[in-house]
């Protein structure tokens, strides 16, 4: 009768203390997996359907609001239970900064990877030179950016060495301008060099009329006159038209006898100390 | 019945009651997880990719229709594009999720090409003037985008 009593009083304090945690954690558990699964679903699809961050980003803000919900779940579970989660939060916080201590650069770089993700310097495709290396961007990752130079090598630059760099992005602005110094001779008629050089300008249809061309004479150099060729265009078909001009212009100063100086080397040979 | 053993009585109600409670919104939970697994996994079709595309298609059309009434700009230009863009970034959504759920690369092009489209679309939206020139280039493309993708699902099936 006395056992009986024991084990009465011991299911009693059962289910009337751990078993009731148990049962909501358990709720809890159950409701939290749905809340989880249904937010992490709509962050998921309106960050994707975001045009303002692209899919990378997407990704990224995705799996950081799921963690932080599955980490905030298993505290209120702990805490339902009855365990002390302030022990549990002080040996995570821990164990989190030995790992940030180990992964410095690493978790430098990640860091980097969202800033560069979230700013945007430059996108994938965009041609740029980062710290003194040029190419196209191919993958812009967390911890890391791939670019594949004009020579078809691919460099992978952390992400905390594209930050510390200079970058430089040549494709954002939809147009780009083309320098061109021109040296002709001393002799040779402005007014008909102008006319030759800005004739040329007009009939290249991919040429931008505004801004508008420039072609001045800038400088009076030591054997010839520079004159500065500078005229816009499509940032995408900026090479072909630098060479078209370049060769152009070359085609036309010969036809019109316009003779571009340069340097000569005269050669003297001494022959039995004479010269 | 003595005080206490109704005491007891009501206590004992009262906490089968509370398990009664924490199942039945376990059970709910567990129904409303399957409910939307079921949902998410209907989403991974070719008929909802289509059904979606056809939606924004419809809504192209019209948008070129009313657009073609009007002689220099069309009002709410940048407002009718941005619901375009949605619409169209919706089809994307659904072609991604069957990419990334199956595996299935080949929706990889189809999600691709409407993503495209819907950043188009976007970005003219942003734009504070749209002729309309620009405006049916922008819907024509939309367009022509969206059967391509419509032939290429019917040709998958």
């Amino acid at each position: 009768m006395e056992l009986w009593e024991q084990i009465k009083t011991a299911l009693w304090e059962f289910f009337n203390g751990t078993g009731k945690a148990i049962a909501w954690a358990l709720v809890i558990l159950a409701v939290g997996l749905l809340l989880i699964a249904v937010v992490t679903k709509a962050v998921q699809k309106n960050t994707m359907k975001s045009r303002k961050i692209d899919n990378a980003a997407a990704s990224f803000v995705t799996s950081v609001v799921s963690l932080v919900a599955y980490v905030g779940l298993m505290l209120v579970i702990i805490g339902t239970l009855g365990f002390s989660t302030e022990s549990i939060i002080t040996a995570f916080s821990s164990v989190m900064l030995a790992i940030a201590l180990g992964l410095q650069n690493t978790l430098a770089s990640l860091a980097n990877g969202i800033l560069l993700i979230f700013t945007k310097p430059f996108q994938a495709g965009d041609y740029v030179d980062i710290g003194g290396t040029s190419g196209t961007v191919k993958e812009i990752k967390l911890f890391s950016v791939k670019i594949v130079t004009p020579d078809n090598l691919t460099i992978v630059i952390p992400n905390n060495t594209v930050f510390g760099s200079t970058i430089i992005n040549y494709s954002k602005m939809p147009l780009r301008r083309i320098d061109i110094v021109l040296p002709v001779s001393y002799d040779v008629d402005v007014a008909k060099l102008k006319e030759l050089v800005n004739g040329l300008i007009a009939k290249d249809t991919r040429i931008a009329k505004d801004p508008a061309p420039f072609f001045r004479l800038t400088e009076y150099g030591e054997s010839s006159l520079n004159f500065t060729l500078r005229a816009w265009t499509n940032t995408s078909i900026y090479w072909d038209v630098r060479f078209d001009l370049m060769e152009g212009i070359l085609e036309a100063l010969r036809e019109n006898g316009v003779e571009i100086p340069f340097n000569q080397l005269d050669v003297h040979v001494k022959s039995n100390g004479e010269v | 019945m003595s005080y206490g053993l109704l005491t007891m009585a009501v206590e004992t109600l009262l906490l089968c009651l509370e398990y009664v409670i924490c199942l039945v919104i376990i059970v709910a939970a567990l129904i409303g997880m399957a409910v939307f697994k079921r949902r998410t996994k209907k989403q991974m079709r070719a008929e909802t990719v289509k059904k979606s595309c056809e939606k924004a298609k419809a809504a192209a059309e019209e948008m070129l229709d009313d657009g073609k009434n009007r002689s220099s700009y069309v009002l709410l230009a940048a407002s009718k594009l941005a619901h375009l863009s949605s619409l169209v970034a919706d089809a994307a959504w659904y072609a991604f999720q069957i990419v990334g759920a199956k595996k299935n690369i080949l929706y990889e092009g189809i999600a691709n090409s409407l993503d495209e489209v819907a950043t188009e679309l976007s970005n003219a939206s942003e734009e504070g003037y749209i002729s309309v020139k620009d405006y049916q280039a922008c819907l024509e493309k939309t367009l022509q985008t969206l059967d391509a993708v419509m032939a290429k699902l019917d040709s998958m099936a």
